[in-house]
């Protein structure tokens, strides 16, 4: 009933391989090296792929065509979700040419680290997702505290960027981005414990795998949870509607308005990656990562279920994507104050909730009694007891206010 | 090789902490902070304690140093070179630093240094399960006064930041978050 072979990494079955072909074991750097070169390849094509589908996605909401011309020529004037396909390439090549501006009076060395700190975290972070079992870099035990450390570092990046600048709206993008994501972080970290404390384990193949033993998904006694984490994460990462930190129409573009050519870019291809992460991290904890529904876990390595385990993985994380670039062209951004309102009286509170609900279901799990049926029932009941709780308690004129920024957004 | 790693991650450790001490500029002080925490944290990684390591980043790197840099941006003139310390401020700093050199060294004097043989495959370290139950059992009383003493922080700070608002009607007081501010302001 427990697999140890999903916990193992990704490299050694490179290095076995390697070893079968040419009978040459490889060196532990150059096996580091290999898993790098791919988790960058991986990143920078899934990116580069995600630019273009948010802009295909945007124009569609927007209902216009987005860019249509770049690409194979077969493909020209077809249909909208096919043109344009290397526009995005496009757009790298050209940014790769241009001249990198490091201001005159700008402090040089934080401006240039900066961009590279903050795709560097990214990258380093995605050593422990689990794409499929056996398929992550390497299975951490602290995986998922190793995540959040390592990620908590990329407010450090935005800060470097918008004090280094030497710009007052630079300046200004990073306060409020420091601000954001130290207040989002909480209830995030808050809404990632219920899982862990059901899970009993810190490593993201065993969240996973916890996950296959209860029975059901970890969304579903703490839906709560999941959707604390993800409103949590938008702002983490900086989107829309919380993207306060660069909102264009009062900071030109807060931290990353003195950036130009691949400097801009790599805070625009960490924007993306930190979108990924997020919603790799949200599949694995709270929509039961790589898991087959009624496909039991094989007992020894088994190609056929790593392959469908992965497809399901990029489907339930792509799925979250779409859900975040839907939202981003769908709200207005969020006022200053109403942020901050949100993370700290409404998310926060609402974590705890959640955490004493997965404390009961791991009580219940400790005693042999959590049938699906009781975990489904228990989520089931405090949902409804949250919505029930705030018709109840929820003042009019809260709901007025909230009306009135939806309807005037960002033109305050 | 692991003693070379060490090596590396000692001097990652101690020259931006001298950084630190030395550098007038404070934003560069508080960015050597920060990697001087982040090779401590390596340090603990290689001594197998992963789960100190992670939280060392998320609580001193991520959070508090964060914290330390966003102080210095909402400071006027932080670019500007610094005074000259008082005579009183270096008196008492040096008999801090004294004083903190001889409770290390009676610490230093204390400990057993076992002589542990270094595993040499990567050994799990601390588990988080035994972590946990050393907190709730056998280190129970510092654990909970480790709280009580967060939570008089935690008050402490919201004292002192109501304070500062009542101060008069129409003045914008220097309060941590900039946010507050804007929407003043906005209003």
């Amino acid at each position: 009933m427990n697999p140890v072979w999903i916990h193992n990494a990704a490299g050694e079955y490179i290095r076995e391989s390697v070893r079968t072909a040419t009978g040459w074991g490889m060196p532990d750097l150059l096996l580091m090296i290999v898993m790098l070169a791919l988790v960058l390849v991986f990143l920078c094509v899934s990116a580069l792929f995600l630019i273009w589908l948010e802009r295909k996605i945007s124009a569609r909401i927007q209902n216009r065509m987005g860019p249509m011309l770049t690409g194979p020529g077969f493909l020209k004037n077809r249909s909208m979700w096919i043109g344009g396909l290397f526009q995005t390439a496009a757009d790298a090549i050209k940014l790769l040419i241009k001249e990198l501006i490091v201001p005159g009076r700008a402090d040089p060395i934080p401006f240039i680290v900066a961009p590279i700190l903050i795709f560097a975290v990214c990258v380093t972070a995605f050593v422990v997702i689990p794409f499929a079992p056996a398929l992550s870099v390497a299975d951490l035990n602290i995986g998922i505290l190793y995540i959040i450390s390592v990620s908590s570092l990329s407010v450090l990046s935005i800060i470097m960027a918008g004090w280094s600048s030497n710009n007052k709206y630079s300046l200004l993008g990073g306060l409020r981005s420091a601000a954001q994501m130290l207040s989002y972080e909480i209830p995030l970290l808050f809404a990632l414990l219920g899982p862990i404390l059901m899970a009993g384990t810190l490593s993201m193949q065993g969240i996973v795998v916890a996950q296959y033993q209860l029975g059901v998904w970890f969304i579903v006694p703490s839906l709560l949870g999941a959707v604390i984490y993800f409103i949590a994460s938008i702002a983490e990462v900086n989107r829309p509607p919380f993207d306060i930190p660069e909102a264009e129409s009062e900071l030109v573009a807060g931290y990353v308005s003195e950036y130009s050519g691949m400097m801009f870019a790599m805070f625009f291809l960490a924007e993306f990656c930190n979108m990924m992460l997020v919603c790799a991290v949200a599949t694995a904890v709270f929509l039961g990562g790589w898991l087959v529904p009624f496909m039991p876990i094989p007992e020894s390595p088994d190609l056929l279920y790593t392959l469908v385990g992965g497809a399901v993985f990029f489907l339930k994380m792509y799925f979250l994507i779409l859900v975040m670039m839907w939202i981003r062209w769908t709200f207005p951004r969020v006022r200053p104050d109403h942020l901050m309102n949100l993370g700290w009286k409404f998310l926060l509170p609402m974590a705890f909730l959640n955490l004493l609900v997965c404390a009961a279901v791991g009580v219940l799990q400790a005693q042999g009694q959590a049938t699906w049926w009781i975990v489904t029932l228990i989520g089931a009941v405090s949902v409804g007891l949250v919505i029930v709780g705030f018709s109840l308690f929820t003042r009019h004129e809260d709901t007025a206010s909230a009306s009135v920024v939806l309807v005037s957004g960002g033109a305050q | 090789m692991t003693e070379l790693l060490f090596y590396f991650l000692c001097g990652l450790t101690l020259f931006p902490a001298l950084a630190v001490v030395l550098s007038n500029n404070l934003f560069h002080a508080g960015l050597s902070l920060i990697v001087s925490f982040l090779g401590v944290a390596a340090i603990y990684a290689t001594l197998s304690a992963p789960f100190v390591a992670g939280i060392q980043v998320l609580v001193y790197a991520g959070a508090i140093a964060v914290i330390l840099l966003f102080a210095f941006m909402l400071t006027h003139d932080i670019g500007k070179p610094l005074e000259a310390s008082t005579r009183i401020q270096q008196s008492s700093s040096a008999v801090a630093c004294l004083l903190l050199l001889g409770l290390i060294g009676r610490v230093l004097q204390s400990s057993g240094w076992s002589q542990s043989t270094a595993p040499s495959s990567p050994d799990p370290g601390v588990t988080m399960v035994a972590l946990g139950e050393a907190f709730l059992t056998k280190y129970l009383v510092p654990f909970e006064l480790v709280s009580i003493l967060l939570l008089m922080t935690l008050v402490g700070a919201i004292v002192v930041a109501r304070k500062e608002e009542q101060e008069g009607p129409g003045h914008i007081s220097a309060r941590p978050s900039g946010f507050d501010q804007e929407a003043e302001l906005a209003e």
